[in-house]
């Protein structure tokens, strides 16, 4: 792995032997050359390229999107992959475009990712109460993390088949699912663990008790979790609503119609989409773009928005994306009872056409 | 030409049981607010939240949809997608700022020419009292 510690040293070994064994034709994952380079995704074929692997934190492109691009779906393919890759998977399974069975997902803990704009990245680490970088520590500021991430209630990726830990002396890998314990006995671990028992013995993983007891992590990281969206979603909810109105137009009015916003979003995988220019929604050649193209993308999307923030990094205008998306799940949430990217069995939410009548219809959820 | 507000409505209907009750309405000489534009589909599933969305962006003050009873869609369960789509509809309403008040979704049956006139009338004094559409002129 690039640098020393935060799972890198597991995941090396375990990609090089599943990758030598031949039990998996390649790893999706993010990579860097060495230490200074820039990271960036890649497939992985061979074990000596297991090296590169790295779990800074720093989530680039969505890693989910790639693979239903470029992924052959015959092949046995590992992801590594932060609960927002692991949960865009699951949602793309649920759509046909990616299938379950030849995909093993790698589950890496991730307690924020830095954008970009914060400089070199390959040495900086967010856990939970602090952050590292290049060995120094400080601690857990939210000006590091990105928005997105600020409001995910996901650390660790429960619908993985593995879930990496991300403690400084990495050295813990469990098995969530039967697939994964698969995984572990080919990757050379004798007598892996499962997740509910590093849940349920509460032992610190790591040797040196840097990493709390997980069930106290999850707790502290939820209560901080909700603490933000209480502010981010709170103060928006309590302004009058022509404001908002003012607001979001005065937004979308900075768009120039890139469509990095759709090119960077894990879930927007339609072959044809209603938003191709000229087509009967959008005008080619006018932006700012009509209102509709906004509301377009929010009513398609929205339901099973998974917060992962790439629209946010994408867009050029800076508008807040994720942050109206994951507001209108979230009421979304209370009506439809829908958990995006969890169970693959689940239908999404406007694909069910059941005979049960949603739990409002009217009235404003918002204030 | 007083001052007073005069809502622009436009109204989504099914084919087969609002839209005949419409025009019962019309048959039967009821009298009603004269704000709703009826455009014809041919079950409420097909209404997309899209045209809803549309008309309002393009300065309809309320949207109607009409559609058969629960069970009695002649398509068998199309308006529950509806009522499903249109949930999420007014949460995406909500969000954005504008008055979920301003789409409605009704049950209509094709005998029902009364009820359709009374609802014209009902959500017309609703958009009345929630003032122009926030959207225009912005």
């Amino acid at each position: 792995m690039v640098g020393v510690g935060y799972g890198g040293g597991v995941l090396e070994s375990m990609v090089a032997s599943l990758l030598r064994t031949g039990f998996l034709n390649e790893v999706l994952g993010l990579v860097a050359e060495h230490e200074d380079s820039a990271i960036v995704p890649a497939f992985i074929r061979n074990a000596e390229d297991a090296r590169k692997l790295t779990t800074a934190s720093y989530q680039p492109v969505s890693l989910a999107r790639l693979l239903s691009q470029y992924a052959d779906r015959d092949s046995r393919v590992g992801v590594v992959s932060r609960s927002c890759d692991a949960r865009a998977i699951i949602e793309l399974v649920k759509r046909n475009q990616l299938d379950r069975d030849n995909i093993y997902l790698i589950g890496l803990e991730c307690f924020g990712t830095a954008s970009a704009r914060q400089g070199i990245v390959n040495n900086l680490h967010i856990l939970p109460d602090q952050i590292e970088e290049n060995g120094n520590v400080r601690a857990w500021d939210e000006t590091v993390v990105r928005r997105n991430c600020l409001r995910c209630e996901y650390p660790i990726p429960t619908m993985a088949d593995v879930i990496l830990s991300v403690g400084r002396n990495d050295s813990d890998v469990v098995f969530v699912t039967e697939k994964g314990k698969q995984l572990l006995n080919t990757a050379g671990l004798s007598s892996p663990r499962s997740w509910s028992t590093r849940r349920g013995d509460g032992r610190s993983p790591s040797s040196d008790g840097e990493l709390d007891v997980v069930g106290k992590v999850e707790e502290r990281v939820r209560e901080r979790v909700l603490a933000y969206q209480q502010r981010d979603f709170g103060a928006f909810s309590a302004s009058e609503r022509g404001q908002r109105v003012a607001y979001w137009l005065s937004e979308f009015g900075r768009c120039i119609k890139c469509y990095g916003c759709r090119e960077s979003c894990p879930l927007c995988s339609c072959k044809k989409c209603i938003l191709d220019p000229d087509d009967i929604w959008v005008k080619g050649g006018e932006f700012p773009p009509d209102t509709m193209f906004h509301l377009i993308r929010l009513m398609h999307v929205a339901p099973q928005c998974i917060n992962c923030g790439q629209c946010d990094d994408a867009c050029p205008a800076g508008i807040p994306i994720s942050k109206l998306y994951s507001l209108l799940y979230k009421q979304l949430g209370d009506v439809f009872h829908y958990e995006s990217g969890i169970d693959p069995n689940v239908p999404p939410p406007l694909a069910a056409i059941g005979t049960e009548v949603p739990a409002s219809r009217g009235g404003d959820h918002c204030d | 030409m007083s001052g007073k507000f005069e809502p622009k409505i436009v109204g989504f209907v099914c084919n087969w049981c609002c839209y005949a009750g419409a025009d019962l309405a019309g048959v039967s000489r009821a009298q009603y607010a004269p704000s709703i534009r009826v455009v014809r589909m041919m079950c409420s599933a097909r209404v997309n939240p899209l045209y809803a969305l549309k008309a309002l962006t393009k300065g309809a003050d309320g949207v109607l949809v009409g559609g058969c009873h629960p069970g009695e869609c002649h398509y068998l369960k199309g308006n529950y997608f509806a009522e499903r789509r249109l949930a999420a509809l007014t949460q995406l309403l909500s969000c954005v700022g504008i008055e979920p008040e301003r789409v409605r979704l009704e049950w209509i049956s094709a005998s029902e020419g009364a009820k359709f006139a009374r609802v014209v009338d009902e959500f017309t004094e609703t958009i009345r009292r929630l003032g122009p559409n926030p959207l225009k002129g912005l």
